[in-house]
């Protein structure tokens, strides 16, 4: 049986465009927010954190906190990650990130899987946009990224009365 | 005396008959959230065409629930004695500038006994000024052969 091995380079990489030996494909990477990017149609993408169904939904309007809890594994050297979580809108298939909150962690080193878990809190503005329904939580460092973006996740509630399930129940002569 | 409609009932075609000076009362829900307390307008009407020929509204104040919560109220909507046009109305229920809370149905009222209003006489008016006119022809000319 074949036994294959996936390494992954911890190293620092610094700002600048990387090839892909194996798919041929460049990818640039922005050392001062450890994000890598793909060029499509000459503008920078992130490097996509997958898009999920949130699996419940949270009302939040402005001024509230929205407390995000999270864990991952870790198995390498050591190494300083940045835990970072935000809320924004999704529009036209991108990420726009409205709030955003991060913490720096010491991690590593580690022979076996390593969990680490935290929380990020996340203060809205006093006056939300209701469009801001999604959230991401994702770790990164040294050239690595890993996270999980949630699909309306919330539902923020503002200043202006959402309506819904409008109807005529009854109606009599009185 | 109320008089009970179920809605499956006027579905399938049955009118509330409403004559002048009689009300229609409608009970209506829906849910909200808001952030802060805040006031809404309920508005309820019955049309023949496209606008609104009698109405009435309601203004309605929410609590702050950032929570879906119910409302549910009721309006009236008064028939004048006079002035409207006799026929069948469409009823609607709506709370202008919330997208989708608008619910109209079709055929829903019917309005009987409505007074005329002049326009109503209007062509037997206008018969009566065209008789007179020719009888004062008729008699001026009789005088005319007379002399």
């Amino acid at each position: 049986m074949e036994i294959k091995v996936l390494e992954l380079d911890l190293t620092t990489y610094a700002t600048g465009w990387y090839q892909d030996p194996n798919t041929g494909q460049y990818y640039y990477y922005d050392s001062a927010t450890g994000r890598w990017y793909v060029s499509s149609l000459g503008v920078l993408v992130p490097l996509s954190i997958p898009k999920l169904s949130a699996p419940k939904v949270v009302n939040i309007s402005g001024g509230q906190t929205l407390r995000i809890s999270y864990s991952y594994k870790y198995v390498g050297g050591s190494l300083t990650v940045t835990e970072y979580a935000s809320i924004g809108r999704t529009y036209l298939l991108v990420y726009d990130e409205k709030v955003a909150n991060s913490k720096s962690r010491a991690i590593g080193p580690a022979t076996t899987p390593a969990l680490y878990s935290g929380t990020i809190d996340l203060v809205m503005p006093a006056s939300p946009d209701p469009s801001w329904n999604d959230i991401e939580c994702k770790v990164f460092g040294g050239g690595l990224e890993l996270g999980v973006n949630y699909q309306d996740a919330l539902n923020v509630v503002g200043v202006e009365p959402q309506l819904s399930e409008f109807t005529i129940v009854d109606y009599n002569k009185v | 005396m109320i008089i009970s409609t179920s809605l499956a009932a006027l579905a399938a075609g049955e009118k509330v008959t409403l004559g002048p000076g009689d009300t229609l009362r409608l009970e209506v829900s829906f849910k909200y959230t808001v952030a802060a307390p805040a006031v809404v307008t309920l508005w309820a009407s019955l049309g023949l065409g496209i606008g609104r020929d009698i109405e009435n509204f309601l203004d309605i104040s929410l609590e702050a629930s950032t929570l879906p919560k119910v409302w549910r109220g009721t309006i009236d909507i008064p028939i004048p004695t006079s002035g409207k046009t006799n026929g069948t109305y469409w009823l609607r229920a709506e709370i202008q500038g919330y997208g989708d809370t608008q619910t109209t149905i079709d055929n829903a009222v019917e309005i009987t006994n409505m007074p005329g209003g002049i326009l109503d006489y209007l062509p037997m008016l206008v018969m009566v000024m065209v008789m007179s006119s020719i009888m004062g022809v008729m008699q001026e000319g009789g005088r005319v052969i007379s002399e």
